[in-house]
């Protein structure tokens, strides 16, 4: 386990930085969007030509420049800088950025996950949507979520967000006794107090750790190799992980991935088949996600 | 030994508490735009739905005609810093409706009012199965500092009522 725990802390010290650097500034609040590193690179070409990753929404953009088709059409104009005449795409900033030099081992993994959620995850949670309620399987959710409060706890207590470990506290005091053992989140819906969902790869972006290089991993899907550090950190607060046999915290584990799963079923494909190239629009979505964590 | 983690622990503590910065949160200039013409009201509302800053706007449109009123979200756009994006998501519509242009018209009827919370499709986020979240998979992305907005085009007898509705959006340091 020791040997585990040096290993996590050398990435951390040593790879993340480095690939920290391949990153583009990209922690501007003013920058939006999902481009691609890549893509962004080509944006600020200066060049009539429209950039190759203005090409992840092609049509749309250009449905936008469109002055309305009817002769008669009228337009009306509001707001504190309502542009007189919209500016090209080019000019709007790029969003999101990572670095993804492993991209064709992360294109197999994506492969592989697309697979098994198309072949494995929907089918089976087809099944278990008809025998199990989704209070049923929102209760179960909830229940694993206030095990998991350590992990919270802890990371909100390393960002020095004191209201925010008091809250997590709190939640687990509530959720734990008159929730039930945290089948009912009462803390919320009762006393309107919310989680804030912190995580150790959070906690390593708040001191300023740069994402790293993009990863996808087998199994759990898009992450980063600070965010892959910090699921590996954040495994040792969890007390999920310390059932014991090793065969049980396994099953366990696994079942409660398959129950969050299970309340999601629908969204995977609805975001993929708007792609016009899914891979691309995963990463750029979850780049999107974390970076709103971090300034959240 | 006892004495030197209880030490730690409070060095530790220290260092962290020193680390303690202020937060930031996101306002709205103005907090709601409110526009219009001969046809119909509109009012655009930046919303938090959690957190300190802004996912998502809430629409509120206003028919004050005689007649039915129908937004077209297949080429509403959103505006960001003047320039057209993609368009919204709101709830009961798939991303794959909005990137197919297949979303249906959404009728107002003659003197209603019609409100509907809706979220750029370009900004949204996508929570990763590993996600230990009480969040959905597909979620709003946070509006970012600039110019935001919507161009929204409304169909009246046919023919298309363009209203652009934007606020400024900027983050504001609180202790």
């Amino acid at each position: 386990m020791n040997r585990f725990l040096k290993v996590v802390v050398l990435l951390s010290v040593f790879l993340i930085p480095a690939f920290a650097r391949a990153e583009t500034p990209a922690a501007a609040p003013q920058e939006q969007g999902m481009v691609s590193e890549k893509e962004a690179v080509q944006q600020e070409t200066p060049s009539s030509e429209p950039a190759e990753g203005a090409a992840a929404a092609p049509d749309v953009s250009q449905g936008a420049t469109e002055t309305p088709q009817e002769p008669a059409a009228e337009e009306g104009a509001k707001g504190e800088a309502a542009a007189e005449a919209e500016p090209p795409e080019e000019e709007v900033s790029a969003g999101a950025v990572i670095a993804d030099p492993f991209e064709p081992l992360n294109r197999i993994a994506f492969g592989f996950n697309d697979k098994l959620y198309f072949w494995f995850m929907k089918p089976a949670s087809k099944v278990y949507n008809r025998l199990v309620p989704e209070a049923v399987r929102v209760a179960v959710r909830n229940f694993f979520y206030n095990i998991a409060t350590p992990v919270r706890f802890v990371n909100c207590l390393l960002q020095a967000k004191f209201k925010a470990a008091g809250n997590e506290l709190f939640r687990l005091g509530v959720n734990s006794t008159m929730g039930f053992g945290g089948f009912f989140d009462l803390a919320k819906t009762g006393y309107n107090v919310g989680s804030s969902e912190e995580d150790l790869g959070l906690t390593l972006g708040h001191y300023g750790i740069g994402n790293g290089f993009y990863m996808v991993l087998p199994f759990l899907g898009p992450s980063s190799l600070r965010d892959t550090v910090g699921i590996a950190g954040d495994a040792f607060l969890n007390p999920e992980h310390y059932i014991t046999p090793i065969g049980d915290a396994i099953a366990v584990a696994g079942y409660d991935y398959f129950n969050r799963n299970s309340l999601r079923i629908g969204e995977y494909e609805d975001l993929k088949e708007a792609a016009v190239e899914p891979y691309t629009a995963f990463r750029d979505a979850y780049v999107q996600y974390r970076k709103d964590k971090l300034r959240q | 030994m006892k004495r030197g983690i209880l030490a730690s622990c409070m060095v530790i503590l220290s260092l962290v508490m020193g680390c303690a910065t202020a937060t930031n949160i996101a306002v709205s200039s103005p907090p709601v735009q409110t526009g219009g013409n001969e046809y119909y009201e509109a009012r655009l509302e930046p919303l938090k739905s959690s957190g300190n800053f802004f996912d998502s706007f809430r629409l509120t449109v206003a028919n004050k005609t005689d007649g039915n009123l129908e937004i077209d979200w297949n080429k509403t756009r959103y505006l960001f810093n003047g320039a057209a994006q993609e368009g919204f998501v709101y709830k009961g519509i798939s991303p794959k409706d909005v990137r197919s242009g297949k979303v249906p018209l959404d009728t107002i009827a003659a003197r209603q009012t019609a409100t509907r919370v809706i979220y750029p499709l370009r900004l949204a986020a996508w929570v990763p199965a590993q996600e230990r979240t009480l969040d959905k998979g597909l979620s709003p992305g946070l509006l970012p500092d600039g110019e935001n907005g919507i161009s929204l085009v409304v169909i009246r007898d046919g023919k298309e009522v363009v209203e652009k509705l934007t606020v400024k959006i900027s983050e504001k340091e609180v202790k």
